[in-house]
């Protein structure tokens, strides 16, 4: 099976900074990756430079066979990259049903509004936003507003959606329906890669755990072999730990 | 039991909506040097900000040498003997060393020339930095500039957030030696936060673990150590004993 997602020497400077210094991977479709790490990792900035959002400083990426040299932001949302931001972007003077709506509207399918409208309150009955289609987003909780962010990107339908902290500031309760639309994303063929601080949030639900430590993997394998890998938790406890330590 | 230096009892506060501590009990004697860790998330900032004032309590109390000062602004804690060494440092850049220094006696009615020496007897590195910007100085330097700032305060209780964070190991072991010099030799009750958990717990008598705006652990270090499995799980985020650890704050 062909990757969608390759990592070719990635990297990515801030002046001085590396924040992604030669990130190589590939990621097969219909996976959940966990992209976890400490504070200052380089988790963010991966995402940005997967959704194009900035281009990588040298290295390249590949979807679905192609490369993503010089793509803007929009040719990643039409080829079917999808992000859900950390801190919910919504559009705070549209109601919920409009911002899930411009998921649809203007991702890879491009749907006209009758059909946007359709699969956006489909999105948001199974995020569990049914009751508050009219609500100006403005108005909702916390949890709402990150269940609004996953309906944008269900409502999208796109090949691979970039999720990053949807759990963060959640409770028990509410982590445990974030979980279930992420593999109701998975079973809809979506490939996802979730990123979250607590690593034990993605072990929950990832096929596979890629675990960065000042801009480089230093981990990618199965969940329970990075929750017991020594190098993994000694990052976790503070200590600077290095591949060539 | 000797009087409790600081005492919470009861303590939640957050920002805006969102509670982060819940329900902190603390207590500290006199003479004891704490090490405060936990993942990121857990608490460990905002329980030194409201233990100093910066932040009010929405519930419980703060109790400092006996006296309640739940209700007591960050300046008048101060002024009582409470001092924080914020992270980042939070020197005024602009300001020399000497300028940085005399700010902190002055603004709690501290006598400046005998602080000055203390300080400087403790980080005789400073003493030909005094004149310097302290913008302009190594992290480590900065860090010492703060430290001394804290001292200046004469406070009885001194906390430090993020003791070692960016710095050196030569000259976190620097620090180090400082804080047991402050702790054994000036007798000034300490709580520092420690990213580095290792080093926390060789550097501290008394190790607190906070998860997710909790207290997970308070023991002894030797103890804390030996309870290796709940201190990973905790950082992990993974359940303790079966029991799943509220990795999330609850909204």
């Amino acid at each position: 099976m062909d990757a969608l997602l390759e990592l070719r020497d990635v990297r990515r400077s801030f002046g001085g900074v590396r924040a992604v210094d030669g990130i190589d991977g590939r990621l097969d479709e219909g996976r959940i990756l966990g992209l976890i790490g400490p504070n200052g990792s380089g988790k963010t900035t991966l995402l940005g430079l997967i959704s194009a959002t900035m281009p990588v400083s040298a290295g390249e990426i590949v979807l679905d066979g192609r490369s993503m040299r010089g793509w803007s932001p929009s040719d990643a949302a039409r080829a079917g990259i999808c992000r859900a931001y950390q801190i919910p972007q919504a559009m705070p003077e549209l109601t919920t049903l409009e911002n899930a709506m411009l998921g649809a509207m203007f991702g890879r399918h491009r749907l006209p509004t009758a059909d946007a409208r359709r699969v956006a309150a489909d999105a948001l009955e199974r995020v569990g936003l049914a009751g508050r289609i009219s609500t100006p987003v403005g108005s909702l909780s916390l949890a709402e507003r990150k269940s609004l962010e996953l309906a944008r990107v269900m409502a999208a339908r796109p090949r691979l959606a970039l999720v990053d902290e949807a759990m963060a500031g959640l409770a028990a309760a509410q982590i445990r329906a974030a979980e279930d639309i992420l593999r109701g994303l998975r079973q809809d063929g979506v490939t996802v890669i979730v990123v979250e601080h607590v690593p034990g949030v993605v072990a929950a639900i990832a096929d596979e755990v890629c675990v960065l430590d000042q801009g480089r993997v230093l981990r990618w394998a199965s969940p329970a072999e990075i929750m017991s890998d020594p190098a993994v938790i000694a990052t976790y406890l503070g200590r600077r730990a290095r591949p060539d330590a | 039991m000797p009087d409790a230096l600081l005492d919470t009892a009861g303590l939640v506060t957050g920002y805006g909506q969102l509670p982060v501590l819940q329900d902190i009990d603390l207590r500290i004697v006199p003479g004891e040097l704490v090490g405060l860790v936990g993942p990121n998330g857990a608490g460990k900032t905002t329980l030194l900000q409201a233990i100093v004032g910066l932040l009010p309590a929405w519930h419980g109390s703060v109790s400092f040498a006996g006296q309640d000062v739940t209700r007591w602004d960050a300046r008048r804690r101060a002024r009582a003997g409470i001092s924080l060494v914020a992270e980042g440092r939070q020197l005024f850049a602009g300001l020399t060393v000497r300028e940085n220094l005399t700010l902190a006696a002055t603004a709690t009615g501290n006598a400046v020339e005998e602080n000055l020496e203390r300080v400087l007897a403790l980080f005789p590195e400073l003493e030909r930095l005094l004149g310097r910007v302290s913008g302009t100085m190594s992290g480590g330097e900065q860090q010492m500039c703060a430290i001394g700032r804290g001292l200046m305060c004469r406070p009885s209780l001194l906390m430090i957030d993020e003791l070692s964070l960016g710095l050196a190991p030569v000259v976190v072991d620097r620090l180090v030696h400082a804080l047991s010099q402050i702790h054994q030799t000036m007798g000034i009750t300490i709580i520092f936060v420690e990213q580095d958990v290792d080093l926390a717990m060789d550097t501290a008598d008394r190790v607190v673990l906070l998860g997710m705006g909790r207290v997970v652990m308070d023991a002894p270090a030797p103890a804390v150590r030996a309870r290796r499995t709940e201190l990973e799980h905790t950082f992990l985020g993974l359940p303790i004993d079966g029991q799943t650890v509220d990795v999330i704050a609850e909204a």
